[in-house]
């Protein structure tokens, strides 16, 4: 601590080593009203003030410092001359926003007028508001032409983030991210397949907050042309807290929270019928996996207390003379808590004009609604920065270390999943043996006393939920750095030279244990994965702007870039252990490892160009050129043409409010933009056909024929064998390119208290990369070719109002809108379908064009449901089977061939965001609509199956299903009698284990809107400030009360529809099979500034 | 001169930057995780246990329900007994065994393996690959071959005749004993030549014996049953010399029939093969005829399942013998023939052999001895092995009732895939399995 004052002083010495003079006055509009929280800046330095609720301000002004430029959002920015006089009153305008600066590609920070694309900022303070650990979820809702969606509420939960719909068929389709300068990674990386095993964290998780200043989202090509071969997915250009000039005071943020979260929806089940099989009583010793028992109000309990499954004693008939106590079902809901998160930031920053600096501290604690689920991140950043001889040379560094990880629970579709064994306990029979959610420190609630699983199948079948929380974790550590280190020198206006580098290392270590008897490794289980992550960026770039004649200005950039990843991965599996109770490799009976290594480098040069003429008309044409190391083909010398990919864009931005020059229109800009660029350079290694040791099964390479498991290497332990893969390497690969037309207008009106930022555009990403099946008489099975092609057609607006604006109370509403549509417009000769991800009959496939008998084309969207469906007749209405001699007399028949299912691409997002301050309190609220887009509930087709979903409530009943009577003969044609279906049939445990629940071979039924409109967050603050006016150390303080996801209004079936089972990363959205739900919270969070 | 200076100075910096940039990217995209190139020593072994498993996994399963030899009983196996057999059940032995699995790595094996110290790796590959070819023809009937193996270079390989592949498979086998005339090579095959153990002498016996087959397919066109004889006139297989591949005990090490027993098991032994047997009151049934489980006394895990025995070889000379006239000769092979497959099967109580020759229908002196009498012990002895469907096709012995329809299969079916991926591939519509393939005409 004392070396730490020490540093400070050491600093502040320093920084009061220029003379200075002090300057301060009051900022109000037109009206004399005052204006809070305008920014007030020495021009030409990085020292500036903001004023206060009464719109006074104080600046110490370095000398020789002659302009203070005045800005505050809605007005012209004015600037004023520094005269004799040291008190100095600025009135602004409302008018137009013409000095408004946005951070573009490359962090180029550029006028937001003369930019003929659309870029989109979103505070660091707005992110904080939304009270998320992660910054990418805390999106939601904020810009026009994002998607977030969350994968579940798991503490560590990960987040997918899309702009403006998806580029590549299989790659990932997520944005790029950006800090300072540095692309740094948004792996979600994963040790198990992604139908089941835990729900990772992706690596945008380690960013806190708290740290960020802004965001500013590149959306479009043009925006994001300069990333060349990584930007057509869009970039998230985020710009961390620097130091600022504070005239050598030393200022200290503090950010105190605390969460408290529970489920916000869970899927409904039926509380009448107990385990069992065609309405007779099972216990849980028969294994029995279904809730088709009897009805729960005919049941009592025998009061004996040697059950170890019930502490109730056995159920028996309530006429049974041993009959002690009514039945009352068990709530397997129990086992969720309340989960707390803590939140603590703290931040010191100053500076002169000549060195400033920050230094920050954050940590988050979370716990997960689900017992021991937890997540914990710990970020310390810093960053220092300097202006030096005469404030020519610039140099900035900036480190952030984070050191986050959890413990995580197994999920989805995994018999040691807690979820899967939750939903399908009958309400017969409770987990926790008495305990409640303290469960989780009782062994008997878990065990049986001669030693096995206790759980509702009498030790088989799934995990007890507690037992997955005490018995399966899974243990993640993080620790990263990201750092960056900027200089340059300003030559003159005219040319600057300036260089970056930026380094993200991080090594992510996760080890997963599967205690003995678990259900998915009875035998029991451990791997210990790692994944060391590494990426160097270095940038030397020059840059200028100036005048080239009264109304021409030009503003370039020109540079280049060396960027290398690489990344390691261990993984260690251990198989059997010797005892239980001590879950670790040296108890393994076998042990496996794999070791990964995957390289990548790029080389790049680009350039930039802005004309402006006379603030009328803005032209910028950029140019990249990528060389990419996995685009060499080892086999051939290299040529560096070879590898080179060019990556062009040019936008006009025209100020037509400058022609119009009516009041109304206070500014009016359209755009018009071309881009092309990549969607991330091809993975590695696929231009070669190496050889490889034949794996045991389940892969292409594998030696058998199909029905067995065949032969592994080293054959009989002793003999090695390679063979040449056979997926064939590409021979001439490119990466797949994107190309973006934009036509965009924005508009300010009425006293810019309308505000409008509109954005159309259409994209066509070629030349996918695609792995296709090949006649095998090539030599090879597969192949890796660029075919086929998405169009994305879309609609980003976002509208902004003021409704009401006076001294007291000012209301700001903002709308953000999203919509597009992409199309799979082709994927390879041969090739109908691509498998994203999911489970066989219920998928999701980007599914080629379609032509039928009739020569009508059907197009897809990307990413659509596909697998099982009712059989239909031509016009559309399903077969009802007429033959009584059929099992299947009287319901719907199953269409022999899998079919479309669903969409699960939304019509369109909208989100309003409110902001509403009255006095000293601020109010603000986001509604969240999703309108469209289809989820399969695999989760309430597997509980239909086992008699438990609510759906099963009916059972018993009968139903005349709708559809037209048809059969099929003993040829198996089929026989339709175009009569509408009459019959009536049963509704029972027969049908609803067949195709009527999820394991028949229809998914249809379980194929269900989760378009939703949510609260997703509300706060209400209260600015101490003023009580405090006197105060000499502390500047302000707010007191804020907020919730999340309060309120959910949808008509899905199940969890929260925003979830996913397979996580951020992958491109299979739209299932839902036993993930952990979403949560809803209440936060009280305190901020002090000092 | 400003000028120039500036423009040398722009050379040299590209200049540098250029033959900086290849180091930058040298080896960029290698892969780390598996290599470019790997010695002829681990190609050789995945090839024959590829070939060996195909041949006596669905070969032998699909063939075995053409020959009667086993019968489907359970499963997909049902459909296919009843010759309900379409192009997807055979994908696996086309895609994921004999043209990626056998034939790339042959191909990858000889483009490696040095001519100067390596040229017994490449007359291994010969034999092999005629072997391959052989089989793959008797399946299928025109097979690429010429253009194939090429990767996207011929995406759509053309389909050689049978004819053409016969000559290629003579080539293979001259190349191959051109090469083990040379002796042994400096590096030479030892543990990883699963077959034989890199010993040429065993080799060129197996190759003379797989011209003897292959010569004994082409006699049913061109009658040339002398050409039989001459081939293994320099010396076939030699009496415990058997061109096996010998499994292993672990469960990835095990012999395809014991996988499939143990992982499967739709299938079971043949009516009409276990009716042979029961006939002659053949002491094999007790081995041969014993239930397809994992307890069969000899498709054990570690069963060394065969390529080509030196009983094949004594039946082969027997039947061209006979069809030349040297009936005596004949009958001489014929009970070596016998005597062979007992031991095949391990029986080794010579009065069981004694008792079984006895009987008149087996053995009645060379004078009663009949094609018939030859066809049928070859049966019997060439257990599971797909040649007794080659057999039956050239003799129509033994005499088999189809299981459906009105005609016994004659070959497979083209595999679904390569209809699909390549126009020079016949269709179901102009091949079926009741087509007879070039050398069966």
């Amino acid at each position: 601590m004392r070396k730490f004052l020490l540093f400070f002083s050491l600093l502040l010495i320093t920084l009061e080593v220029s003379a200075q003079r002090s300057v301060s006055g009051t900022v109000t509009d037109d009206k004399g009203q005052a204006l809070i929280g305008a920014n007030i800046q020495v021009k030409g330095t990085s020292v500036g003030t903001v004023s206060d609720f009464n719109g006074n301000y104080s600046l110490s002004v370095p000398s020789g410092s002659d302009i203070l430029v005045v800005s505050y959002t809605g007005y012209g920015t004015q600037e004023v001359a520094i005269g004799v006089s040291n008190s100095i009153n600025i009135s602004l305008s409302e008018g137009v926003v013409l000095g408004e600066t946005v951070i573009t590609a490359l962090g180029i920070s550029r006028k937001d007028k003369s930019l003929g694309y659309s870029v989109q900022q979103v505070s660091g303070s707005s992110l904080v508001e939304s009270n998320s650990t992660s910054v990418l979820d805390a999106l939601s809702g904020k810009v026009a032409g994002l998607q977030a969606i969350k994968s579940n509420g798991n503490a560590g939960a990960p987040t997918r983030i899309v702009l403006r719909g998806p580029t590549t068929f299989n790659g990932n389709n997520e944005a790029l991210i950006v800090l300072d300068g540095v692309v740094i990674n948004n792996a979600e990386n994963h040790s198990e397949r992604s139908l089941g095993g835990v729900s990772n964290s992706n690596r945008a998780m380690d960013i806190n907050p708290n740290d960020i200043e802004s965001i500013s989202v590149l959306k479009g090509g043009a925006a994001s042309a300069l990333y060349g071969a990584d930007g057509a997915n869009g970039v998230l250009v985020i710009t961390s807290k620097k130091g600022k000039n504070t005239q050598g005071r030393v200022k200290m943020d503090f950010n105190t929270s605390v969460s408290f979260a529970t489920a916000n929806k869970l899927p409904e089940l039926q509380n009448t019928y107990v385990q069992g099989t065609g309405g007779n009583y099972r216990a849980p010793s028969s294994g029995q996996s279904g809730s088709w028992g009897p009805r729960a109000d005919t049941l009592a309990w025998d009061g004996a207390t040697n059950n170890p499954f019930d502490i109730n004693g056995n159920i028996v008939g309530q006429s049974n003379p041993a009959a002690v106590k009514k039945f009352t079902p068990y709530d397997s809901y129990d086992v969720f808590q309340t989960g707390v998160t803590y939140n603590n930031f703290l931040d010191f920053y100053g500076g002169s004009d000549v060195v400033n600096f920050k230094i920050s501290g954050g940590n988050t604690s979370e716990e997960g609604i689900t017992p021991l689920n937890t997540f914990k991140r710990t970020n310390a950043s810093a960053s220092l920065g300097t202006n030096l001889l005469n404030n020519k040379l610039h140099m900035t560094a900036n480190a952030n270390y984070i050191n986050s990880g959890g413990r995580r629970i197994q999920q989805g579709s995994n018999t040691s999943g807690l979820m899967l064994g939750l939903l399908r306990t009958p309400i017969s029979f409770d987990n926790s043996y008495g305990h409640g959610s303290d469960a989780v420190n009782f062994r008997d609630a878990i065990y049986q006393p001669n030693g096995r699983q206790r759980n509702y199948r009498g030790g088989g079948g799934y995990d007890n939920p507690y037992w997955v929380i005490v018995n399966n974790p899974f243990k993640d550590k993080v620790n990263r750095l990201i750092g960056s280190f900027s200089g340059s020198y300003d030559f003159s206006q005219w040319f600057t030279l300036g260089t970056t580098v930026g380094v993200d290392n991080y090594s992510d270590n996760r080890v997963q244990s599967f205690e003995i008897n678990s259900r998915a490794f009875p035998s029991g289980r451990i791997f210990d994965d790692t994944y060391i992550y590494s990426n160097l960026d270095w940038y030397v770039t020059a840059s200028g702007k100036g005048s080239l004649s009264s109304k021409l200005n030009l503003d370039y950039t020109v540079g280049t870039n060396l960027s290398k990843t690489n990344i390691v991965n261990d993984y260690i599996q251990g198989d059997g252990f010797s005892f239980p109770g001590f879950p670790n490799l040296a108890n393994a009976s076998s042990i496996s490892t794999t070791k990964t290594l995957t390289n990548g480098k790029s080389a790049s040069v680009f350039a930039s160009a802005s004309l402006g003429f006379n603030d009328l008309l803005f032209l910028n044409v950029t140019g990249r050129q990528d060389w990419l190391s996995s685009l060499i083909d080892p086999a051939k010398p290299l040529k560096l043409s070879d590898i080179a990919v060019f990556y062009p864009s040019a936008s006009l931005g025209f100020i037509f409010s400058e022609v119009l020059k009516t009041d109304v229109i206070n500014f009016g800009k359209l755009r018009l933009s071309y881009a092309e660029i990549g969607a991330g350079a091809p993975s590695a290694y696929l231009t070669s056909t190496t050889f490889v040791v034949p794996p045991t099964a389940g892969t292409v390479n594998d030696l058998n024929d199909g029905w067995t498991n065949g032969i592994a290497f080293p054959f009989n332990g002793a003999v090695t064998g390679f063979e040449k893969d056979n997926v064939l390497g590409a021979t001439k690969l490119k990466p797949s390119t994107s190309k973006e037309i934009e036509l965009g207008l924005e508009m300010k009106m009425v006293n810019n208290r309308i505000g409008l930022d509109l954005s159309l555009y259409k994209r066509n990403s070629v030349d996918q990369i695609v792995t296709v099946p090949i006649a095998a008489s090539t030599g090879y099975q597969r192949a890796t070719i660029n075919s086929g092609e998405l169009e994305t057609k879309g609609i980003d607006a976002s509208l902004t109002l003021t409704p009401v604006r006076t001294k007291d109370l000012n209301w700001d509403l903002g709308f953000n809108f999203t919509k597009w549509k992409t199309n799979v417009l082709s994927i390879a000769e041969g090739v109908n379908q691509i498998y994203l991800d999911g489970f066989q009959g219920s998928s999701i496939y980007n599914l080629g064009p379609e032509t039928d008998a009739n020569g009508n084309k059907t197009i897809y969207e990307y990413g659509q449901l596909y697998g099982g469906v009712w059989l239909r007749d031509g016009s559309g209405n399903i077969v009802i089977d007429d033959d009584p001699a059929s099992d299947y007399y009287g319901y719907p028949l199953a269409d022999p061939l899998e079919r479309h299912l669903g969409n699960p691409n939304p019509d369109f997002l909208l989100g309003i965001n409110n902001h509403i301050t009255y006095k000293n309190f601020g109010l603000s609220f986001l509604f969240d609509i999703k309108s469209g887009g289809q989820m399969w509930n695999g989760t309430k087709g597997a509980l239909t199956f086992f008699g438990r979903s609510k759906l099963t409530e009916n059972r018993g009943t009968e139903k005349v299903f709708d559809g037209v009577n048809g059969h099929f003969d003993a040829d198996g044609n089929l026989i339709l009698s175009g009569n509408k279906n009459t019959i009536s049939s049963p509704l029972n445990q027969a049908w609803y284990q067949d195709n009527g629940g999820g394991f028949g071979v229809v998914a249809e039924d379980f194929i269900e809107d989760a378009s939703y409109v949510r609260l997703r967050n509300v706060a209400l603050s209260y600015d101490l400030s003023g009580l405090m006016k006197n105060h000499k150390t502390l500047e302000g303080a707010t007191i804020t009360l907020s919730g999340n996801n309060l309120w959910l209004s949808t008509k899905y079936d199940g969890v929260d529809p925003e979830t996913s089972l397979v996580g951020s990363n992958s491109n299979g959205q739209g299932l839902d099979y036993f993930q952990g739900p979403n949560t809803k919270s209440y936060t009280v969070s305190i901020g002090l500034k000092f | 001169m400003k000028t120039n200076k500036i423009f040398i100075l722009c050379f040299i910096c590209v200049s540098i930057l250029t033959t900086s940039c290849d180091k930058y990217f040298e080896d960029a995209n290698t892969n780390p995780n598996s290599p470019n190139v790997v010695p002829v020593s681990v190609l050789l072994p995945t090839t024959q246990l590829a070939l060996s498993y195909v041949y006596w996994g669905d070969g032998s399963r699909f063939l075995g329900l053409f020959s009667q030899q086993v019968t489907g009983v359970s499963r997909q196996f049902v459909a296919y007994n009843n010759y309900t057999i379409v192009g997807n059940a055979v994908d696996n032995m086309w895609i994921s065994l004999i043209y990626p699995k056998v034939l790339t790595n042959l191909k990858e094996l000889r483009a490696i393996a040095d001519p100067a110290t390596e040229f017994t790796y490449i007359g291994i590959a010969d034999a092999v690959e005629a072997y391959t070819l052989l089989f793959t023809t008797d399946c299928f009937g025109d097979i690429p071959y010429s253009e194939a193996l090429q990767g996207l270079d011929i995406p759509q390989p053309k389909f050689d005749t049978q004819q053409e592949i016969f000559g290629s498979i003579n080539d293979l086998l001259a190349a191959a004993r051109t090469q083990f005339a040379k002796g042994t090579s400096s590096k030479k095959p030892g543990a990883d030549d699963l077959v034989y153990g890199g010993d040429i002498a065993k080799w060129s016996g197996f190759v003379n014996a797989l011209q003897a087959r292959v010569n004994l397919r082409l006699a049913k066109k061109s009658g040339n049953y002398q050409s039989v004889l001459d081939a293994l006139a320099p010396g076939g297989i030699t009496e415990g010399n058997d061109a096996r591949l010998p499994y292993g005990s672990g469960s990835t090490a095990n012999g395809p029939w014991y996988q499939y027993n143990e992982q499967r098991n739709d299938i079971a032994i043949g009516i009409r093969y276990k009716e042979i047997l029961t006939s002659l009151n053949d002491p094999r049934d007790a081995t041969y005829g014993a239930p397809l489980n994992t307890d069969h006394p000899i498709l054990t895990g570690d069963f060394a399942l065969p390529f080509l025995t030196y009983t094949e070889q004594s039946f082969i000379e027997a039947e061209a013998k006979f069809r030349t006239g040297d009936v005596g000769g004949a009958y001489t092979a014929y009970l070596e023939g016998i005597q062979s497959s007992f031991g095949d099967a391990k029986i080794t109580d010579q009065a069981l052999y004694d008792a079984y020759i006895a009987q008149p229908a087996v053995a009645n002196g060379s004078a009663n001895l009949t094609l018939d009498m030859i066809m049928t012990q070859k049966y019997i002895a060439m257990f599971l092995d797909p040649e007794a469907f080659a057999d039956w096709r050239r003799t129509n012995i033994p005499a088999l009732t189809p299981n459906s329809g009105n005609q016994v299969p004659r070959r497979l079916p083209y595999p679904e895939t390569e209809v699909l991926y390549n126009n020079n591939c016949p269709t179901p519509a102009e091949v079926t399995i009741y087509t007879p393939v070039w050398w069966d005409n």
